[in-house]
């Protein structure tokens, strides 16, 4: 290994290199410096074809070279310095239809284009993001899905950047995490790796995002948080996703799980516009726990009735049964831990500028407070006690961020625009321990028995009312905190010194400065050991950078009458650095809190640094405007390679055909535009930071009485690692028809990945670390995607539209390598079988031979009820296969009331029910177990794995489909006569609501309840976990 | 559209194309300038070249006795786990890895106990990587070069002792890793035999702590020679080693408390084994010693109360009474190896050799004189009387071993040898009847290698799963 040290950006070694590299780009860029040709002028006014009024924000452009913009207020664009001779002019504007128009530039001339377009009744981006840059959607062979950000916070509940791509787009799965301000896991197309992230990565304004999940050095049990959720929603223009290795090749080694690539607003030019607003509302848990069973009998030989008998003990006789009683501190107004959230946001963005400087600036603050709530028996129980219910204690979970944002984009002449985006993130949120966390609520409120008044809490001796070992108030006691102070920055440069050429530089820097703390005061907290209410303090101080760097530069060149072609090349740099220090005291001084109050204090450092340098040439052919091909290669290295790889190369291929613009297509038919499309290409995931390295880390022991450093064999390391490559092959059509009142997108795809990153189990009798990273495995993933948009009707005073969009994957792991299947508790890793699908001896029958009315489990066969099969089969996916939602806009009064609905389907996998599968085995208190009227489906699920010797939980993966209200709002525009009142411009007022209600055959409380959702893993859990909440909010926007 | 193909423009285009290609594929092959850009540095990670040294090699040495620590009271190890298979700890956690232990009916993808043997052979991988180092770059250090032989035989001595037929040793140290074979129980004991004379044969000190790792090995090797059923060599290995002597590991709340104290008292994870079980319900389990109603001095056990005294406390699954002992504390040493236990191999030695009266003599100089165990000088305790029967005179010998040694490992070798060496059958040995928790105790008489193994070449499972 290197010992090279790095110095910090900003000195002189990393300038140098980059700088390298920036000059080289930049002859390549200058070179050609040929004699200027003859120039004229083209000034283009757009209107309305309908109200002929000005249309703003016209994306304006000359085929074949790199001259365009965006058209003023007034519909207006001059475009200077363009070559003499005949040119076609494409004007593009979302809401609009393409507008093409020829002209004829002579020397010296100005040439006025007055162009009109029409209005679609169906709104979809002409143009997309690349990795080249913007490009007209017609040139791109890929299916890119575009979320319009901007229109969609008005009208939607949305809280975060998951909100916004939940259920909007085909193909992208979101899991959210049930705790405000916690995170969600995206899935694109299927889970590409086996044991890598499959999480997208993020670009921001062209700039690498910082987007890790689990981004907390204290952990909950559960969710938490994630670096996405720093992002504001409000400050978005629109979020397209590029789905696959197909159209993310260009974006380099780390793409192949997909890019979401965010554009935050721009300004407008003319004058400032203000935009308020304000929202509030409530947040609630309507969902349907679990009761908790008991019975109370008598065992044998005993008059005496004590609780906790089972139903396989009153069938064996070893308990009589006296009665059956029933609790569940969820639905005990004096105990539960559920109240009532709530949710404010409030905020104000200025637009403006001129054609030479364009402004945004946006400044929010937003709350949410969970839905956990101390108990009222709680709040008596300190009030008696005299001691203090701290913030944290009586709402542990909140979420509070401020964001500030300004961009700017200056036209500096005509063939340089510069653009800076800054944007300050603070964030000061809390969570509750949950799930699996020792000391987490869910044990206790899910693991109580099936009476109230159950004794006391252990050692404390305070009354625990029907929770299992202790109260909300001393989980709550704890505080697991975290604040964030993050700066983005980018900045954006369009050079344009030829006009057949192009140049553009990304350089942006994300930082996230993180404050973990995890701190519990001395003589509070559970009583989970001996020292755990001896207090506690840890505080961790992380800064976490993402420093990236993307140049290209663009020429094109019209060949041929019929063939205009453009040549890119670029290079990219990123860098990610993490480090952490972290710092713990426990034992503590009674009041104290910090770590030097403890009486045993620790300390730690954590980094981590990773980099990829990145080159690529793409070539682009365009055959009269119709017919497009792309053929691109990329060749990446990283730090994280292994010593004995040094370069991977992804190539890829794309073709898009326009075919309603061919001569032979029959005209003044219901089809307005028919393309196909066909692409091909890789990328990849790199390996974890380390992967590669054999390596020993530093201990600690206590030998002979004296705390002694020692070295310990942590990694094996592999020298051959490479990383994860991911091929696709993706093709499909998109049509639209009936005047632009209905679009439909259809996507087939086929990724294969090879290499795949196993962390092969390491057999235990090496005696080493438990996994080593090779590239061993192949797994492909298949399916369809559909995407349908529709103006059904549009009657004036009545209009209704529909959103359907659709997708199924197919997941198989094609190899193993040679390595043996990875067999889990619940679920594994087979070749020819899904990536961690749920495994199990199946419950293959009942009979209630004795007609007791409960089965028992006999290891004579004459006398067995419940019956499993020999060995372990595949049960089934544990992530959605089957995606379907319904959006139903139907708009009144001229427009002026919009109703909307999202309805969503999930289907086609199971779900873990880990909680009752818990209550069933160790706190004794489920329904299967305890209810003696359980259905003899509950009761085999239990016999089967806690009495029959298979152990099987075959059971508790239960049916995961569903169908969820996800979403209703309805939004009314006031008049601007009204609006006026207020002295605003425009006024609307919208009530959102969220999670309204699902239908499912799982038993548990909700197939969308997974403690893992934001921690970046694909094995979700239900495991002792809040459920979902539902969201009602009004808001309220005002255009000044 | 005019067409414009001309000289001029081919040129443009050809000399762009040339020069875009050219710039990408100059820096693409700039290798010096991208490895330097790529270099990182990682402080986290210690690497093979930093510890190529004599201070090095000891913190190697160091390292090795963090894993040895690890498979007694570093961590939740075999010796927790062995004595809830056998009859010294009765589960009272919410985890089904123990349930399923205590119940004898042990599944193959047990984490635990995966966790357990490979904790075991980290001890083995460890002490191997010292022993080089220790040998290249500090040859001269006897104490240590015959402390980490101790360390590898002491842990495959216990992989013995608790673990199937079929136990694979594979060697880290070699490049590619060579994997082990499955090895029967006497073959594990002979390759421990194997380490402790190494032990034995290098540390060649007299300073107090080569005296101390040299009748640490002798002990060890006592047992390992047990373990192989050679007794009277057993009873002479161990011979001369001082009924005072103790080979501690020892603890501080910085560096890690004794697991042995942390999981039973301070986590209630485990509770006192006893003859009746399920709180008040009183399942009768059978064969097993109630450790808990016995009440032996050097066992002092009482159920956990409320801070008030009153009350009992319930455990960590909520649901069953805590019974602990004050045996040990946060930090208190534990004994790997002592002079009690060397005492124990001479008395079963001398009624293996028909000399019941002698080891009656021995198991009563230590009742009249108790050594300190953990944290308490158990009393005085009153003099045995002889049983007349063989069988009853090797279940006193037992039960004595079993309340001087508690929890430390050995209980569940010592079943495994009343069946294998002495005739005892599985369901007169081991914990039977109804488990509290529902069901009835499985069939299981030693802990499973598990699944993972399964990534292991030359391994497919057990050979058996006999004592």
């Amino acid at each position: 290994m290197q010992r090279t040290v790095l110095p910090p950006l900003g000195s002189s070694a990393i300038p140098r290199s980059i700088l390298r590299a920036i000059c080289a780009l930049a002859i390549v860029a200058g070179v050609p410096s040929l004699v200027l040709a003859q120039r004229g002028t083209i000034a283009v006014h757009v209107t309305d074809k309908g109200s002929t009024a000005p249309v703003a924000q016209a994306q304006v452009s000359i085929v074949g070279t790199s001259l365009g913009g965006l058209t003023n207020q007034d519909g207006r664009l001059t475009l200077v310095n363009v070559p003499t001779g005949t040119h076609d002019v494409r004007i593009v504007r979302i809401g609009y239809g393409e507008q093409k128009s020829t002209v004829n530039v002579t020397t010296g001339q100005t040439v006025n284009l007055e162009v009109q377009i029409s209005s679609v009744a169906v709104t979809l981006s002409p143009v997309v993001s690349t990795a080249t840059g913007q490009q007209n959607k017609n040139e791109v062979g890929n299916a890119i899905s575009t979320i319009d950000a901007a229109k969609t916070v008005e009208t939607s509940p949305v809280s975060n950047i998951s909100d916004l791509l939940n259920s909007r787009a085909p193909g992208v799965q979101i899991a959210s995490g049930t705790q405000a301000g916690s995170g969600s896991r995206v899935r694109i197309r299927g889970i590409n790796s086996i044991s890598l992230s499959n999480e997208p990565i993020y670009v921001i304004d062209g700039i690498r995002m910082t987007s890790d999940a689990g981004s907390s050095a204290f952990g909950t049990g559960g969710n938490g948080a994630s670096r996405v959720g720093d992002i504001n929603p409000e400050e978005i223009e629109s979020i397209e996703i590029v789905k696959g290795p197909s159209a993310a090749t260009l974006y380099g080694t780390d793409a192949a799980n997909g890019v979401i690539v965010i554009t935050t607003k721009r300004g407008r030019s003319g004058a400032a516009r203000w935009n308020a607003y304000a929202e509030g509302g409530v947040i609630t848990d309507n969902n349907n726990y679990p009761t908790n069973y008991w019975i109370w009998g008598k065992t044998a030989g005993s008059t005496i009735s004590r609780p906790n008998c089972v139903l396989t003990q009153l069938s064996s006789g070893a308990c009589t049964r006296d009665s059956v009683t029933t609790y569940s501190p969820f639905y005990d107004p004096d105990a539960t831990p559920l109240g009532t959230g709530n949710r404010a946001q409030y905020g104000l963005q200025i637009s403006g500028g001129n054609d030479v400087l364009r402004y945004f600036l946006s400044g929010e603050n937003e709350k949410e407070t969970g839905v956990l709530e101390l108990p009222d028996f709680e709040r008596r129980r300190f009030d008696s006690t005299g001691v203090p219910i701290r913030a944290w204690t009586e709402r542990p979970n909140i979420s509070n961020r401020n964001s500030f944002r300004a961009n700017l984009n200056a036209a500096i002449n005509s063939k340089l625009d510069v653009g800076v985006t800054s944007n300050l993130v603070l964030v000061n949120q809390r969570y509750t321990l949950e799930s699996n966390a020792t000391a987490g609520l869910g044990s206790q409120v899910f693991g109580g028995p099936g009476y109230k008044d159950n004794g006391t809490v252990a050692v404390v001796g305070t009354p625990l009312t029907g929770y299992r070992a202790w109260t909300p108030g001393y989980t709550w006691q704890e505080k697991t905190g975290q604040q964030v102070t993050r700066i983005i920055t980018g900045m954006n440069v369009l050079y344009r010194p030829f006009t057949w050429n192009i140049t553009r530089l990304n350089i942006g820097n994300d930082y996230t400065s993180r404050i973990d703390d995890n701190f519990l005061y001395r003589g509070e907290g559970p009583p989970i050991n001996s020292t755990y209410r001896l207090g506690f303090k840890g505080n961790s101080r992380a800064g976490i950078r993402n420093f990236s760097i993307d140049a290209a530069t663009s020429a094109n060149y019209t060949a041929a009458s019929w063939l205009l072609t453009k040549t890119t090349a670029g290079i990219q740099y990123i860098q990610y650095d993490f480090n952490r220090n972290l710092a713990s005291g426990s034992d503590l001084v009674p009041g104290s809190q910090t770590t030097g109050g403890g009486a045993t204090k620790n300390a730690t450092e954590a980094s981590t640094y990773q980099k990829t340098a990145g080159f690529f040439l793409e070539e682009q052919l365009s055959i009269r405007d119709r017919l497009f091909f792309t053929l691109a290669a990329r060749s990446d290295q990283n730090s994280a390679f292994g010593t004995d790889f040094q370069r991977v190369i992804y190539p890829k291929f794309s073709a898009s055909w326009v075919l309603s613009e061919e001569d032979f297509f029959p005209r003044g038919t219901w089809v307005d535009n028919l393309r196909f499309r066909l692409a091909a290409g890789s990328s990849g995931v790199q390996p974890g930071a380390n992967d590669a390295l054999r390596y020993y880390a530093a201990s600690t022991t206590n030998i002979r009485n004296v705390d002694t450093p020692s070295a310990i064999y942590a990694a094996i390391g592999n020298d051959n690692l490479k990383p994860e490559r991911t091929s696709e092959l993706e093709t499909g059509f998109d049509l639209r028809a009936f005047g632009g009142r209905a679009n439909f997108e259809f996507t087939y795809y086929n990724k294969k990945t090879k290499d795949a990153l196993i962390l092969a189990i390491v057999p235990p009798s090496v005696g080493a670390s438990t996994t080593q990273a090779s590239n061993l495995g192949a797994v492909s993933n298949s399916g369809f995607e559909m995407l349908v948009n529709t103006q059904l009707l549009d009657r004036g005073w009545f209009a209704a539209d529909m959103t359907l969009s659709g997708s199924i994957n197919s997941n198989k792991v094609n190899s193993l390598g040679d390595t043996p299947a990875q067999i889990g508790t619940t679920t594994r890793i087979v070749e020819g079988y899904p990536i961690r699908g749920f495994w199990a001896q199946p419950i293959t029958g009942w009979e209630d031979k004795n007609s007791d009315g409960i089965l028992t489990y006999n290891a004579d066969p004459a006398l067995n009820e419940v019956f499993v099969g020999d060995s372990a089969i595949f049960r089934g996916y544990n992530q959605p296969r089957y995606t379907l939602a319904a959006t139903n806009g139907f708009e009144l009064f001229n427009k002026k009331l919009r109703l909307q609905s999202l309805v969503d389907y999930r289907g086609g996998s199971l779900h873990y029910n880990n909680t009752e599968r818990i209550r069933c085995v160790s706190r004794r208190n489920c329904n299967g177990l305890v209810n003696p009227n359980a259905s003899f489906v509950e009761q085999a699920m239990v016999v089967a794995t806690l009495n029959h010797p298979s152990k099987t939980l075959d059971g508790f993966f239960q049916p995961g489909a569903f169908v969820r209200l996800r979403e209703i709002s309805a939004t009314y525009s006031f008049s601007p006569r009204v609006a006026s009142l207020a002295r605003a411009r425009n006024a609307s007022i919208t009530f959102t609501a969220r999670n309204l209600g699902f239908i499912s055959n799982y038993r548990g409380t909700d197939p969308e309840t997974d403690r893992l959702a934001s921690v970046d893993s694909d094995a979700p859990d239900d495991f002792q976990t809040i459920a979902p909440p539902s969201y009602f909010v009004l808001r309220f926007n005002f255009g000044f | 559209m005019k067409n414009i193909i001309n000289g001029r423009a081919r040129y443009r285009h050809a000399a762009v194309m040339a020069f875009a290609v050219a710039g990408v594929f100059s820096l693409a092959s700039c290798g010096s300038a991208t490895d330097s850009l790529l270099d990182v540095d990682d402080p986290d990670l210690i690497t093979q070249g930093n510890i190529n040294s004599a201070e090095g090699a000891l913190s190697l040495r160091n390292g090795a006795l963090d894993r040895f620590r690890d498979i007694t009271g570093g961590s939740e190890s075999t010796w927790l786990f062995g004595g809830l298979l056998a009859d010294e700890w009765s589960t009272s956690s919410t985890f089904v890895q123990n349930d399923e232990t205590d119940e004898r009916n042990i599944q193959l993808n047990n984490g635990s106990i995966t966790g357990f043997f490979r904790d075991l052979s980290r001890v083995r991988t460890a002490s191997n990587q010292a022993l080089q180092a220790l040998k290249e770059y500090a040859p001269t250090q006897s104490a240590a070069i015959g402390e980490m032989y101790f360390a590898r035989g002491f842990a495959e001595m216990q992989m013995a002792s608790d673990f199937c037929n079929g136990i694979p040793l594979s060697d880290a140290t070699t490049s590619p890793i060579t994997y082990g074979t499955p090895q029967t129980v006497q073959q594990v004991f002979t390759v421990a035999l194997a380490s402790l004379d190494s032990s034995l044969a290098a540390n060649t000190g007299t300073d107090a702590l080569s005296v101390s790792i040299l009748n640490a090995a002798k002990v060890a090797r006592g047992r390992v020679l047990l373990g192989l059923g050679r007794i009277a060599d057993a009873g002479a290995a161990v011979a001369g080693v001082p009924t005072s002597f103790s080979y501690d590991h020892t603890f501080q709340a910085g560096s890690g408390d004794n697991i042995i104290w942390a999981q039973p008292a301070s986590s209630r994870r485990y509770t006192i084994g006893d003859s009746l079980e399920g709180n008040a319900r009183n399942f009768l389990v059978k064969n097993v010693i109630p450790f808990f109603s016995s009440n032996d001095p050097r066992l002092p056990v009482r159920y956990t109360t409320q801070n008030s005294g009153k009350d009992t406390v319930k455990s960590q699954d909520g649901l069953t009474y805590s019974r602990t002992t004050t045996l040990y504390a946060r930090s208190t040493n534990l004994a790997v190896t002592n002079g009690i236990d060397a005492r124990l191999i001479e008395a079963e030695a001398a009624l293996k050799a028909g000399n019941p009266q002698t080891m009656l003599s021995i198991l009563n100089a230590l009742r009249a004189a108790p050594p300190k165990l953990g944290e308490i000088q158990p009393t005085v305790l009153p003099p045995l009387t002889l049983p007349a029967t063989m069988a009853a005179q090797l279940d006193l010998l037992f039960r004595e071993k079993a309340f001087w040694t508690f929890s430390r490992g050995q209980r569940l070798g010592d079943l495994r040898r009343l069946i294998r060496d002495y005739g005892r059958t599985e369901q007169n040995t081991f914990p039977v009847g109804e488990h509290y928790r529902g069901g009835n105790y499985g069939n299981d008489v030693n802990l499973p290698v598990t699944t993972d193994e399964m990534n292991n070449p030359n391994f497919t499972g057990c050979i058996d799963r006999k004592a």
